[in-house]
């Protein structure tokens, strides 16, 4: 295949992927839409400049890999070839967390409904993503499935609206929970077991580039069966939380932790363990303000 | 001549809630900590000062114990604090 360019605006970064691998360009136009795509300017400026590939010709043919690209180097060991697309979308998220610093950016994500934002923490396999893919299903808005990105003037939620990553079972939960919902090809055997991507929401995508006031900050436990439980959460352990969870708060030092003090100062903060995704769903209704 | 304690530079603390936060710009830890511990770098804010100072300045009548064992309580929370970056001897 030909070396195809896209020049793929997801506010705020501006990105310029390469590739001749077709798993990767049919599954960009798949689930990232016209709102993405930049028109043609030489002299764009763009925050990562992104190639994935076949390393050498010898791997495009024997047992294919792709290898992923940024700024010219390879910061990681190549991939098979059939992992080619979720390794662009992991290698972004590395490219965002290691190279953004005016921003305070947390692996959380966030979801919106009357300009009230919602945070979501969460460790590997707490059902952070399943949750946020039932929830923008629902009617609420996507920020973001992997990141919240904070002003650290404002405190504002930027949103990076990118495809939902969505893994192992939650994807037969997700497909059987919104039909309708539009997914990307399935990816078996990589690092993180089956993935599929779900397309963001034409609502999400037409408002990519606007913030959101945090509003709560909920921390998000799936265990099967269980009893629906959310229970206040301290602003101070939160804060020790979410420093944890951070990508850069260690390199903003002083700024990034006055930003977390600063951020939940006014909202609430809860652990919230769930086994039904509408139970869950009627309990976040009730957490925002009706407008 | 004493060993005075004093807070190094770019540590900053803040009251949220009813619990006590430190960071450490040095250490790059962020800590929740003990009320008197709070106090006790409040009080180093203002200028440096020795453990036994600390120990009678500080209100540790809730430990309710004897005066060397309040002395301890002090010297161990100021070894920690030496040892995340968040206090020097000087």
């Amino acid at each position: 295949m030909p070396v195809q360019v896209y020049d793929l605006s997801i506010p705020p970064f501006q990105i310029r992927l390469e590739t001749d691998i077709s798993l990767v360009s049919d599954s960009i136009e798949k689930l990232y839409s016209k709102e993405n795509l930049l028109i043609g300017n030489e002299n764009q400026f763009f925050d990562f400049h992104i190639k994935v590939t076949t390393p050498t010709l010898y791997r495009k043919y024997f047992r294919p890999q792709a290898q992923f690209f940024s700024d010219g180097k390879a910061p990681f060991k190549p991939l098979p070839i059939s992992q080619a697309y979720p390794f662009f979308e992991w290698g972004l998220n590395w490219c965002i967390a290691s190279y953004t610093y005016q921003y305070l950016i947390l692996h959380a994500a966030v979801i919106e409904k009357n300009n009230q934002a919602i945070i979501l923490p969460g460790k590997p396999g707490a059902g952070k993503s399943t949750l946020c893919a039932a929830l923008v299903c629902s009617g609420w808005r996507l920020l973001s499935d992997e990141m919240a990105v904070i002003d650290l003037q404002t405190l504002e939620l930027l949103p990076v609206v990118r495809p939902v990553s969505l893994k192992n079972e939650s994807i037969e939960i997700i497909s059987e929970f919104a039909p309708d919902a539009e997914f990307g090809d399935t990816f078996f055997d990589t690092a993180k077991g089956v993935v599929s991507h779900l397309k963001p929401p034409e609502e999400s995508m037409k408002n990519n580039r606007r913030r959101a006031k945090a509003h709560t900050i909920i921390f998000p436990q799936f265990t099967s069966q269980a009893d629906m439980k959310l229970t206040k959460k301290s602003r101070a352990e939160t804060v020790l939380e979410l420093a944890r969870n951070s990508f850069n708060y260690s390199v903003l030092g002083q700024q990034g932790f006055d930003v977390l003090c600063e951020l939940v100062t006014e909202i609430n903060c809860f652990e919230f363990e769930y086994s039904s995704l509408d139970e869950a769903i009627k309990q976040f209704e009730t957490l925002i303000e009706k407008k | 001549m004493a060993v005075k304690y004093a807070l190094l530079e770019g540590v900053v603390f803040k009251h949220i809630d009813k619990q006590f936060l430190v960071y450490s710009s040095l250490s790059r830890e962020t800590l929740v900590v003990h009320e008197i511990a709070y106090k006790l770098l409040s009080l180093l804010k203002i200028h440096p000062r020795t453990d036994e100072e600390l120990t009678q300045l500080l209100n540790l009548e809730p430990l309710k114990d004897s005066e060397n064992h309040k002395k301890d309580f002090v010297d161990l929370t100021l070894e920690q604090f030496s040892r995340l970056g968040i206090v020097e001897t000087i």
